[in-house]
């Protein structure tokens, strides 16, 4: 026969068991939680890194036109010749990214995705016949891009014109690196 | 019931409001986060949105800018060259999907007003022609 005392200890331990359990279950949970969250903090300070870069590259020395908000064209091809030979530099300011510039208006829909290159600078035509500048690109692991773009006013010091296009940076996880 | 059992579902119901609570606090932890960056992304879109269109060379206008047309506007000429050069050169520029806002004033007095949406982030640019200021607002709305 089962005696008052020994049913008491029966509960406690079953008590016992239950309250350990719940506490194993919420540490889990809270552990799965913290490094679920770390990654998306990494994901989320990048995205932040490449909202700031946004704002403060129209008033970037070697793309913008001087003091007047706006970013100059005729920097574009240049700057990607000074990349090249200065890659470390700027990839310590940049790190894994990829810009782009992009005519908005006006411009016809056949040329919005062509790339602005040397040959299509000399060319009679430009400014109509390309629409799109890879200012920088460094992506190593091949690495899925998330994307944050906004409004630029693009200037033509040649033509002296001002247009419009959208500043795009498509940016890679973790920061660090 | 025995005394045991409604421990046993007392204990469950602490449980559950517990794991609701944290629920809860997952779910407005994530929100905080991507709306603070969102608003951040809207305000600059805004800004560069307004500037950039106000000093665009327009082809199909004489190679005037939205300024030259605001002044047209304000010294008493049709306003209807100014509308329709902002729906061109808005519809060109903006994402599909956004709505946008534009009033102009002169001296502090309304000249002109398009108004699409309601509710969102307003940027402003003040410019003087002739001794007169102006000021041109920009709301960016999503649909």
């Amino acid at each position: 026969m089962v005696k008052k005392g020994q049913v008491h200890v029966s509960e406690t331990i079953l008590v016992l068991f239950v309250v350990v359990i719940i506490l194993m279950m919420g540490v889990t949970i809270y552990f799965k939680f913290s490094v679920e969250k770390s990654k998306t903090l990494a994901e989320e300070l990048s995205e932040e890194q490449a909202t700031i870069m946004l704002a403060k590259a129209v008033g970037l020395e070697e793309l913008s036109c001087e003091g007047l908000g706006c970013m100059d064209t005729s920097k574009f091809l240049p700057f990607k010749r000074v990349l090249g030979e200065d890659f470390g530099r700027y990839k310590r300011m940049f790190g894994r990214k990829r810009i782009v510039v992009k005519e908005l208006y006006p411009i016809e829909d056949s040329v919005k995705e062509v790339e602005c290159d040397v040959v299509k600078y000399i060319q009679m035509e430009y400014p109509e016949n390309c629409g799109s500048w890879v200012i920088y690109d460094y992506n190593p692991e091949n690495e899925p891009a998330a994307k944050v773009s906004t409004i630029v006013s693009l200037y033509y010091p040649e033509f002296d014109e001002y247009r419009v296009g959208r500043l795009e940076i498509e940016h890679y996880g973790d920061i660090r690196r | 019931m025995r005394k045991g059992q409604s421990e046993v579902i007392g204990l469950m119901v602490i449980v559950l409001i517990l794991i609701f609570m944290g629920v809860l606090y997952l779910g407005f932890a994530n929100l905080a986060g991507n709306d603070t960056l969102a608003s951040q992304r809207v305000g600059i879109e805004t800004e560069n949105a307004l500037n950039a269109v106000l000093r665009v060379n327009l082809e199909n206008y004489d190679d005037k800018t939205i300024q030259d047309l605001i002044v047209e506007c304000g010294g008493g000429f049709d306003c209807n060259q100014l509308e329709n050069a902002l729906k061109e050169v808005y519809t060109a520029v903006l994402k599909p999907g956004t709505t946008f806002s534009y009033w102009v004033l002169m001296e502090d007095e309304e000249i002109y007003a398009t108004s699409t949406c309601q509710i969102g982030i307003v940027s402003s640019y003040v410019f003087v022609r002739d001794g007169i200021f102006y000021e041109a607002k920009l709301r960016l709305c999503k649909t």
